[in-house]
């Protein structure tokens, strides 16, 4: 029988060239549609990356970044700084920003001390919002990402107070149990930075870290009042959750404000309409590949139907000569199964026959819509068949 | 003769001609998605990102509103330099009553928002009261107005008297339902009158129930509570005095008595938290706080009036003093300030418009007396103050700053349409959490009805609007709404980080709902910073403008907020001249490739249409083969060059971008544009294949029969 094919083929090789050539069309067609779907994900991977996503600690409705209360444990699982510290959170986000107070006493009574990690942290300092800095020489907002025992001061402040460096008294609030020294207040000198006006006047801003070391110079516990950071890599943005889950809640608008706890707001809004654009994308794409199955059904139906109706004497002939329809539909079949498997392999090469799943159901679909036509005009009966020739 | 037919016997011509199809198809979509994501992308970019200009502390001095001399340079900017300045978007702002909904009180949380302890809870701070009095203060200060005398001398006139008293709460006739019950609160009255005859007889006797209305409510409880506790959970706790301790309950080294420097006396109060107790120290004089709430009983309508005199060059006149008459006040302010009318009416008149009840004696039951027109007049308005809220109209949302520095965000739902902003539809956005508290979401609808701000109703309020974390105004039963009640439907719902940043000059409250401006069918109030105005900037026009600033000498003047605007707009910049110049090239080859099919296929067919001429074949004939052969090549080629053309699509943007350098978020509507094209490119072809048709079988057969023969 493939004796009997090839001979058919070679014999009146324009059809199967066609066909031939469709194959290796649409298969091109189908590849290329599936490399476009991943290149549409990787510019969106791309376009992702790109996106900052910014985590902020919450109340547990989402209404308050700030005057928090945020212990040691649920500061450090940020930071990662604290020995003995396991955090999954850590790893994950980059560029903590922290602030936290402790008051004072003394001639500063009505202040507190502020430590932060940036202005940004800070609302009230921001320019927007009535406040302006004047800083010393050799001063500047990188101040606060140091330790340097410096601080910026308000404006009513300065004019009370003589002298370049400010002294300033903590009294202790809370101290470690088991601590090897004993906890005690704290009594220092600052250097005066820069002068604020506008903003919260009773704040004494000066360094995070600089905070950090005077609270374990006292046995103090470490508090913050605000903290926010920005995910390290996107695609990391469910393990964020999953790892915050522990220590954090989602913002919830009906949460229990008897409830303790904290909850992690995570500003993905640009991330999902990034996503969104990706999957409309991808409907399209899929809606194609659909288009060019339902093609190559449609194009097997109306090549079987011309094939029948092309041989028709042959077929006659042959069902004369007492060859079953099974033969028949056999050889048919088998000479497009070469034509097609021939050009889909051609047509394949161009990205390697990926993906291999639709090429095969390509190929499958067209057999389906022959296999079809097959079935519906081989049914016919001989006499009609050479009547209507004869006609 | 059959068109198929003759398909079916140049198969090769045919598919070679669906080919060339196909391509021309692919290559004109291709370049036409490119170009229209490059479009697209912009008319995006432009509508999500709002560039604003916010204006810094440091030129404003000493004033709350921003110097006149920078208002007008920023107004002058805006007129000159439309091509930098997209507008000064002005909000306004309606006080509207909602009874679908209940405010978010501020007794509820721990922090404070907004810039005045005394302006929290304005409307809704309305309280009528069943309290025992249980002493009454002896000592009577006086308020005095000035008046300037006929020989022009200034003296002193006693405007009204006022006695503290205090009370026990014995039963709420009307309050916000969002404050503690102050029932068995201890309350401080500050009870003014006229003069002392008019305080004698208001019966003030220790021991006696009265009936007391006052618009300014105040849960010093709260206070304390804030205070004390380290966190909203403690502070949502009511006050225990079993744990407050006079000495640190951890040790001497906490203790804070007895250091130098302090002006109190320090309690300790104990929280318990997650890590265990933890203890607050606070001033000793809070502690009178603990259960006790504050109410000022006055009807200012019965006041005399004072007023600065000036003249019609606002020269200073004097003082003068109104006794039996009173200054009917407007509102025709666009700075926030009270200014003193010249409209004078009759006192009984006023007083029949404005007056309030105060304090009475009740011998039996109040209800009798709450039956009064003047405790319903009363009532009716604390009901509808109760449910008032202030109402933003925004030209866009973005357009506000802590939408565009992005502390504020939708969290459910979606922004106003540019429809909805432009046809003033009846949209609004709601905060998350006044949406959760009165069991709405986005799809409901809910009514509101608007009322202008009245300064005749209640004078402590000294300036309104505030131009951050503005208020309702209170209701006044003088004037009425200002429209009937209308039904908006929720589009969205807010977020807000920042609630409670009391330093935050562009904030809004959480009861804030905001519409479109358009939308708004009442008068509104407006001002000239904080929520009230932004300078909004055409995108990527911030750094022209800032030169203009420095110009100016007003360096430093403003902070600018673009969302990332300039991050994204060179890359796309650049993206767009090149699809530009794709898009003409695509045109081009799609120009050509259509002209060798014409030539191909049409014109190829003059010897068939010769040998139709020579069979009598009518002209409609030939030109429905004509078209009819062209269709049976036209359609699949436009097919498959609709699925080459998405196959390519990304490909192509792949290599666009990898040209200019920047990952962009371009905007594709990908299906759209290929149905479109596909369909246009269609419809003309089936034009030009119908003059061809036409061409050619006009043409004579012998005249063409003769042109063949050798």
């Amino acid at each position: 029988m493939i004796k009997t094919v090839y001979r058919r083929v070679v014999r009146s090789p324009v059809p199967a060239v066609g066909v031939v050539l469709f194959a290796m069309i649409m298969s091109v067609v189908l590849q290329g549609l599936y490399n476009s779907k991943l290149q549409a994900q990787e510019h969106y991977e791309k376009i992702c990356s790109e996106i900052e996503v910014v985590c902020t600690v919450t109340n547990l409705t989402g209404t308050s970044a700030d005057h928090l209360n945020l212990d040691s444990y649920q500061i450090f699982s940020f930071t990662g700084e604290m020995e003995g510290l396991e955090t999954e959170i850590a790893p994950l986000v980059t560029d903590v920003q922290i602030k936290g107070e402790h008051r004072l006493m003394g001639a500063l009574s009505e202040h507190s001390l502020v430590g932060i990690t940036s202005l940004e942290i800070e609302q009230a300092l921001w320019p927007e919002n009535g406040c302006t800095i004047f800083w010393n020489d050799g001063f500047d907002a990188s101040l606060f990402c140091g330790d340097q025992a410096a601080c910026l001061i308000p404006e009513a402040l300065a004019e009370e107070w003589q002298g370049d460096a400010l002294r300033v008294s903590l009294p202790l609030e809370d101290a470690y149990a088991g601590l090897s020294f004993a906890p005690k207040d704290y009594t220092g000198e600052l250097k005066i930075a820069g002068i604020y006006r506008g903003g919260d006047e009773k704040s004494i801003y000066c360094p995070w870290a600089l905070l950090m070391e005077i609270w374990g110079e006292m046995g103090q516990r470490e508090k913050a009042s605000a903290l926010h950071a920005t995910l390290r890599n996107n695609s990391d943005i469910s393990a964020l959750r999953q790892a915050a889950a522990d220590l954090f809640s989602v913002p919830d608008p009906n949460a229990n404000p008897n409830d303790w706890g904290y909850a992690l707001d995570i500003d993905d809004s640009q991330l999902a309409q990034a996503d969104l654009t990706l999957r409309n994308s991808l409907r399209v794409h899929t809606f194609s590949v659909l288009l060019v199955f339902s093609l190559s059904i449609g194009a097997g139906f109306l090549i079987g139907f011309l094939l029948v109706r092309s041989r028709r004497r042959e077929i006659a002939l042959m069902r004369t000569m007492g060859t079953p329809d099974q033969s028949i539909y056999l050889g048919l079949v088998l000479e497009q199964m070469l034509c097609v498997v021939f050009g889909t392999a051609i047509g394949g090469a161009t990205y390697l026959w990926q993906p291999p799943l639709q090429l095969a159901m390509f190929a499958t679909a067209y057999f389906v819509g022959l296999t079809a036509a097959l079935l519906v005009f081989l049914r016919k009966n001989l006499m009609t068949t050479i009547k209507e020739d004869d006609g | 003769m059959k068109t198929q037919k003759q398909i079916f016997r140049q198969p090769t011509k045919y598919f070679a001609g669906i080919l060339l199809i196909a391509m021309a198809v692919a290559i004109l979509i291709t370049c036409v998605e490119q170009y229209s994501a490059s479009v697209l992308t912009r008319a995006g970019l432009e509508n999500q990102y709002n560039t604003i200009a916010l204006t810094t502390e440091q030129f404003q001095g000493d004033y709350v509103a921003l110097p006149t001399e920078y208002v007008n340079w920023i107004e002058q900017t805006a007129s000159e330099h439309p091509e930098l300045v997209e507008c000064i978007s002005d909000t306004g702002l309606l006080s509207a009553y909602i009874p679908e909904m209940k405010v978010d009180n501020y007794t509820q949380h721990y922090l404070l928002a907004g810039n005045s302890v005394n302006l929290l809870g304005v409307p809704y701070n309305c309280a009528a009261l069943i309290i025992t009095m249980d002493e009454v203060g002896t000592d009577i200060s006086e308020q005095t107005m000035l008046v300037t005398c006929a020989d022009g001398s200034v003296a002193s006139h006693i405007r009204a008297v006022t006695i503290e008293c205090k009370g026990t709460v014995e039963k709420i006739i009307a309050l916000e339902e969002g404050y503690r019950s102050p029932v068995g609160y201890s309350i401080d009255l500050t009870i003014t009158a006229q003069d002392t005859e008019a305080l004698d007889a208001l019966d003030l006797i220790p021991g006696e129930a009265y009936l007391v209305f006052g618009m300014d409510y105040a849960d010093h409880d709260w206070e304390l509570r804030r205070a004390v506790s380290v966190d909203e959970a403690n502070f949502q706790n009511p006050f225990d005095i079993s744990r407050v301790y006079e000495t640190h309950p951890l040790g001497e080294e906490f203790e804070i008595n007895g250091r130098p420097g302090n002006q109190y006396t320090f309690y300790y109060y104990e929280n318990t938290t997650a890590a265990g107790k933890s203890y607050v120290a606070f001033a000793d004089y809070l502690l009178s706080y603990a259960r006790s709430c504050s109410l000022t009983v006055c009807d200012y309508a019965s006041l005399p009036d004072e007023a600065f005199l000036m003249d019609e060059n606002n020269n200073f006149l004097g003082f003068e003093v109104y006794m039996d008459q009173r200054i009917l006040r407007e509102d025709e302010n666009s700075d926030g300030f009270l200014q003193v009318g010249t409209t004078l009416v009759d006192a009984a008149t006023y007083m029949e418009m404005y007056s309030v009840p105060t304090i009475a004696r009740l011998s039996e039951s109040a209800d009798e007396l709450l039956q009064t027109d003047l405790w319903k007049k009363a009532l009716e308005s604390c009901e509808i103050n109760n449910h008032t809220f202030p109402v933003l109209a925004v030209e866009k949302l973005g357009y506000q700053a802590d939408f565009a520095r992005q502390q504020a965000r939708i969290v459910s739902g979606r922004d106003f349409t540019q429809t909805e902003l432009e046809n003033g539809e009846k949209v609004c956005i709601l905060s998350e959490t006044l949406a959760a508290a009165n069991g709405l979401s986005v799809g409901d609808t809910i009514s509101l009805q608007a009322f202008s701000y009245d300064p005749n109703v209640n004078e402590t309020i000294a300036t309104y609007p505030q131009t951050t974390y503005p208020h309702a105004s209170y209701y006044s039963s003088a004037r009425g709404f200002s429209n009937e009640a209308e039904q908006y439907t929720i589009v969205g719902l807010y977020r807000k980080g920042n609630s409670d940043d009391s330093t935050n000059s562009y904030g809004f409250s959480s009861n804030t709902v905001f519409i479109p401006k358009t939308a708004a069918s009442a008068k509104m109030a407006y001002g000239t910073q904080g929520v009230f105005r932004t300078i909004v900037l055409h995108n990527g026009q911030q750094e022209a403008f800032e030169a203009l600033v420095e110009e100016m000498g007003y360096a430093g003047l403003f902070v600018y907020y673009d969302q990332g605007y300039a991050h994204v707009v060179d890359g796309l910049t650049e993206f767009e001249k090149v699809t530009g110049k794709l898009i003409l090239a695509g045109l081009a080859a799609y120009a050509a490739i259509m002209l060798l099919y014409v030539l191909l296929f049409p014109v190829g067919q003059k010897r068939e249409l010769a040998i139709m001429e020579g069979l009598g074949a009518r002209t409609c004939q030939k030109v429905s083969h004509i078209m009819m052969s062209g269709i049976f090549i036209l359609f699949p080629g436009t097919l498959f060059g609709a699925l080459g053309s998405v196959a390519l699509q990304n490909t192509v943007t792949a290599g666009l971008i990898s040209t200019i350098g920047i990952e962009l978020p371009l905007v594709f509507h990908t299906a759209a544009i290929t149905v479109i094209t596909a369909a246009a490119q269609l419809g003309v072809m089936l034009l030009v294949l119908l003059a061809a048709g036409l061409f050619l079988s006009l043409d004579k057969a012998y005249d063409r029969g003769r042109r063949g023969r050798p």
